[in-house]
């Protein structure tokens, strides 16, 4: 499948590109952040997810618009054309 | 010939030279009134009228945005960056600015900045508050900042937003002018002096008026509101969810009148709570699983482990639980109690009427001081109002008509338990079904695409809660990495005022980190601020470095090294939103003359700053992420292009255009035609009020916000914090908890109050000739206000001079009667304590009135950091100063 890959700021650096259709053949966000390799050798996976399982509070990941939180599982299934963009979590502030 | 001799004509009759007509938008306050500006040959703005093409103000503004051309043309304007000479800072103090060069003004500010975010961007503090360029508040981003130095959030709307997110995927809320017949106005002016899209509203305020609607106004003060509704109601300050729940009580328990339809299959009002306070769920029947997104209406979403078991009803004909959605329902129980599994469960309507046995009228008169029958007065006229069971068709669609709103605004909400304030006014409406109903109140969503600000399906059958309407929630970290304790607060609206705290006494906060560097953009930071003025004064002294982007210099901008002048609204690009629900679209706002000087657009100074910086594409990211651009890959931000704020501003209309409110149009069809607005077609306005048992039920019994108390308190669980954090305030439905200014001292025998018109929105605007003239024609804005037989029995006349002290802080004025307020309130206008100013027109006062207020977390709102914004006060005589000159 086929997904809209964004990736803002420090993710950026760590992937080396900001916007990419990224070819993918696993089926969860789980297994999406495994296939995601960072320059420096590393996973998404093994930067963004802790030891329990749940994604860190210093990054952010949003499925079509919506965020993934801490408190969600991450087998979500994906499909072709699903937009995800990731980020810092410490970077939007702007208050109401 | 004929048509140009008319013009000139007409022209010379205003006072006017010949010149052209240019569509434009207001921008002397936060809304967005369409209007048309006029420019002489020789390149001045002379003239200024409402644009009659635009639905939403249909040609009308109000006095701001007349008083445009005296703000542009204000020979007190910065007009080129300046810097202080003198390092002493204070109110007293001459900073001794100086004029100097852009080049010099930009290399100072980036080396300092540059310099600050190589050592810890946390350092940094911003009160950025261009309400017309909203994105330029999340500036501080690009190098990881979310240090708010302001409370342009928690001060008026902190607890109301984050619960229109969560109950109604919304922004805001107001009522159906066109069809509400009876309208309670508490704590807000929606429709006469303030809140949403005050020129549309007055004028829908008037038709609805006109055809009837009646208008019951429930306030400390006789604002604008009170004075034109049917009737007035004063209450005691911050107690208006107590009269609420005696209005729920009455229509629960006396009257029983409630919207049982409603309550069943448009919200949660028959989900099955049990003793421990938590929905009670099928051990069997799992919800829709992340697995198998469903088809339909239904996308995927999140789920905890718990939210994985569908919550039951009772099916009183089948005399059994079901799950929420089970199709075989036959009806749903509103009432009683039952067993389920061997426990006890009572559904969500009967677990909230238990719970508000107490709430009499009686109970709350001894709180609000209203009376018993008027509250149950009230309650009976809304109830009977609300037309529970009548049906509307509108367009062929056939929707409930439920013509009666409960609305609200700051000053009902403003308060220790905001958050409940707000839960309660939600609860009401929805209680006689009149939340999103034609006639009712109305969900105003912010309507850009910017991340997914639209109601969808959440867990449970219910809406899916967006309490984060601006950005995206801060997660759980400790120690600290904002001086606002964001972290603490999953449901927080960036509490500026804790900066008090954080700063001053960083170890008591773990706050690790020293911040050295402030920018102020468009903020009069210390002026907004609660809590004492002498210690945002000690915050400000101890920056190594402050910069600021202003038209003016004001009480902030004197300790400020140096200042940036920005350009007016005439003389600069925005693209704004329309405010719903009555109309939407995009108005447009173009520069129609030359800035003066060398002022120059804010946009671009930070642009200017980002990219000296070496972190320009960082900025292109995030104004790219927050505007919805990343969502468009043609149209997202170039990360290496310096834009101008018009190309931005270009993408932007692009996209939204593309994705909101197609036809796709760029930058310059809107110069060219102002705008794109239209009336709200009804199947938008009206959208989920005609859709019986589908799977975005409102929460009557929140449980979501259980669910973030209790993840909270996990994470909290987990660190060693120097003080406790209070978790009780999380609660499914509002109680009747009092705020700690009931209960302060008995020598604070009055409480104190704040108010504003809508012609004073924005402090600044008082430094404008005319809005000062209206401002001291009316007798509420030129001094402290006070039922006379209040002060006469303290022994004070009308032109006395008095000090009003709180435990915290003072300030001083001139005593003036009126009989419309509350005679355990004291008034304290916007109008009447500036304490620095540029220009001759502002009238220096006896100081302000926040300093009166508690800074800290007693008198915090736990879940959303909002504030109390009344001060218990006691009153003194004092020897009379000599008068203001201007007085």
């Amino acid at each position: 499948m086929t997904l809209n890959v964004t990736a803002l700021l420090k993710v950026r650096e760590l992937l080396g590109w900001s916007q990419k259709a990224v070819e993918f053949t696993g089926d969860t966000l789980e297994q999406f952040l495994k296939a995601m390799s960072t320059i420096d050798g590393r996973t998404l996976h093994e930067v963004f997810v802790q030891e329990d399982g749940s994604i860190s509070s210093d990054y952010l990941v949003w499925l079509n618009c919506r965020p993934v939180k801490q408190i969600h599982s991450l087998d979500i299934p994906l499909r072709s054309g699903d937009k995800i963009i990731t980020m810092p979590a410490i970077t939007f502030r702007a208050g109401g | 010939m004929r048509e140009k001799l008319r013009v000139e004509k007409q022209a010379r009759a205003n006072s006017m030279r010949p010149g052209k007509w240019l569509p434009t938008t207001c921008k002397m306050c936060l809304h967005t009134c369409a209007m048309k500006a006029h420019v002489s040959n020789n390149g001045v703005v002379d003239k200024i009228e409402g644009d009659p093409t635009c639905p939403s103000n249909k040609g009308k503004n109000c006095v701001k945005a007349v008083t445009g051309v005296d703000r542009n043309y204000d020979p007190y304007r910065l007009k080129r960056p300046v810097k202080r000479t003198n390092p002493k800072k204070g109110p007293g103090e001459d900073p001794g600015w100086v004029e100097i060069s852009w080049d010099e003004a930009l290399d100072l500010v980036a080396s300092k900045m540059k310099k600050m975010i190589e050592k810890d961007p946390r350092e940094f503090v911003y009160a950025i508050t261009d309400f017309q360029k909203i994105y330029t508040w999340a500036w501080p981003a690009i190098f990881g900042n979310g240090n708010q130095f302001h409370v342009v959030g928690t001060y008026c709307g902190g607890a109301y937003h984050v619960t229109a997110g969560i109950y109604n995927s919304a922004f805001a809320g107001v009522g159906d002018y066109e069809r509400c017949n009876y309208w309670i106005q508490c704590g807000g002016g929606d429709g006469f002096s303030s809140h949403l899209h005050v020129a549309a509203g007055q004028r829908m305020m008037a038709d609805a008026r006109a055809r009837g609607m009646k208008v019951v106004c429930v306030e400390p003060r006789l604002s604008t509101s009170a004075a034109k509704a049917e009737e007035w109601v004063p209450i005691r300050p911050a107690c208006d969810r107590h009269f609420v729940l005696g209005l729920c009580h009455a229509l629960m328990y006396e009257h029983k009148i409630y919207d049982a339809e409603y309550l069943k299959w448009f919200a949660d009002g028959g989900y099955l709570i049990g003793d421990d306070g938590w929905f009670t769920r099928s051990s069997t029947e799992k919800s829709l699983p992340p697995q198998g997104r469903p088809a339909g209406s239904m996308r995927w979403f999140q789920q905890t482990r718990e939210e994985r078991y569908k919550p039951l009803v009772w099916d009183p004909v089948d005399k059994r639980a079901k799950a929420f959605d089970d199709p075989t329902i036959k009806d749903i129980a509103l009432e009683g109690s039952y067993e389920v599994e061997g426990k006890r469960v009572r559904p969500a309507f009967q677990y909230i009427k238990d719970a508000y046995k107490e709430y009499t009228p009686e109970w709350t008169e001894k709180i609000t001081s209203v009376p018993a029958a008027t509250v149950r007065r009230i309650a009976k006229e809304f109830g009977e109002a609300a037309q529970i069971g009548s049906t509307i068709t509108i367009d062929g669609e056939v929707y409930p008509y439920r013509p009666v709103s409960f609305n609200w605004y700051r000053g009902a909400q403003g308060h220790k338990y905001g958050t409940m304030d707000n839960q309660s006014y939600i609860l009401l409406n929805m209680l006689v079904g009149s939340y999103n109903a034609p006639g009712g109140l109305l969900g105003v969503i912010l309507g850009s695409p910017h991340m997914a600000w639209t109601d969808e399906p959440g867990p449970d059958g219910l809406l899916d809660p967006k309490p984060h309407q601006l950005h995206p929630e801060i997660p759980f970290n400790w120690p600290p990495n904002t001086t606002t304790l964001m972290e603490i607060m999953p449901l927080g609206v960036d509490p500026g005022q804790f900066n008090m705290l954080t700063l001053l006494e960083p170890e008591k906060y773990d706050i690790k980190f020293k911040p050295s560097t402030c920018l102020l953009y468009h903020s009069n930071t210390t002026w907004s601020m609660v809590g004492n003025v002498e210690k945002w004064y000690e915050i400000l002294r101890g920056f190594d470095f402050i910069w600021a982007i202003d038209l003016f210099h004001n009480e902030t901008t004197n300790f400020a090294d140096v200042i940036l002048p920005d350009q007016t609204y005439l003389e600069s690009w925005a693209l704004l939103m329309c405010e719903p629900p009555a109309t939407e679209g995009l108005n447009c706002r173009q520069p129609v003359v030359e800035p003066l000087g060398e002022c120059r657009d804010g946009y671009e100074v930070l642009a200017e700053v980002a990219e000296r910086m070496g972190k320009l594409k960082e900025m292109n990211e995030v104004y790219s992420f927050i505007t919805g651009l990343v969502n468009d890959p043609e149209l997202m931000l170039d990360v290496n292009k310096r834009y101008t704020h018009k190309e931005f501003l270009d993408h932007c209309a692009r996209y939204w255009t593309k994705t909101v409110w197609p036809p796709e149009r760029g930058l310059d069809w809107f110069a060219a035609n102002g705008h794109n607005v239209i009336w709200r077609p009804p199947t938008r306005k009206y959208h989920m009020s005609n859709k019986r048992g589908r799977d975005m039920r409102r929460p009557f019994f929140c449980e979501y916000i259980l669910k973030q108390k209790k993840h909270l308190e996990e994470n909290l669980a987990k660190v060693k914090m120097p003080f406790k954090w209070d978790t009780s305030e999380y609660v499914a439905f509002p109680n009747g908890s009092l705020s700690p200014v009931h209960s302060e001292p008995p020598e604070f025998d009055m409480y104190a109050i704040t108010f504003k018109e809508h012609f004073m929105n924005f402090t600044e605007n008082l430094s404008i000739p005319t809005i000062r003239e209206i401002a001291d024609r009316d007798p509420h804005h030129v001094g402290l206000i006070m039922n006379p037989k209040t002060a006469k029995a303290k022994g004070l006349e009308e032109g006395d001079y008095i000090e009003v002290r709180s435990q915290f802080g003072h300030l001083s004025g001139w005593l003036v009667y009126t009989e419309g307020i509350h005679p355990e309130v004291i008034g304290v206008s916007n109008a009447t304590n500036r304490t620095v100013s540029h220009s001759p027109v502002t009238r220096l006062g006896g100081g302000q009135f926040n300093t009166l207020l508690g800074n800290n977390f007693e008198y915090t709102d736990h879940v959303t950091g909002a504030m109390e914004t009344v001060a218990r006060v006691k009153i003194t005589k004092l020897p009379k100063p000599p008068l203001p000159k201007k007085y």
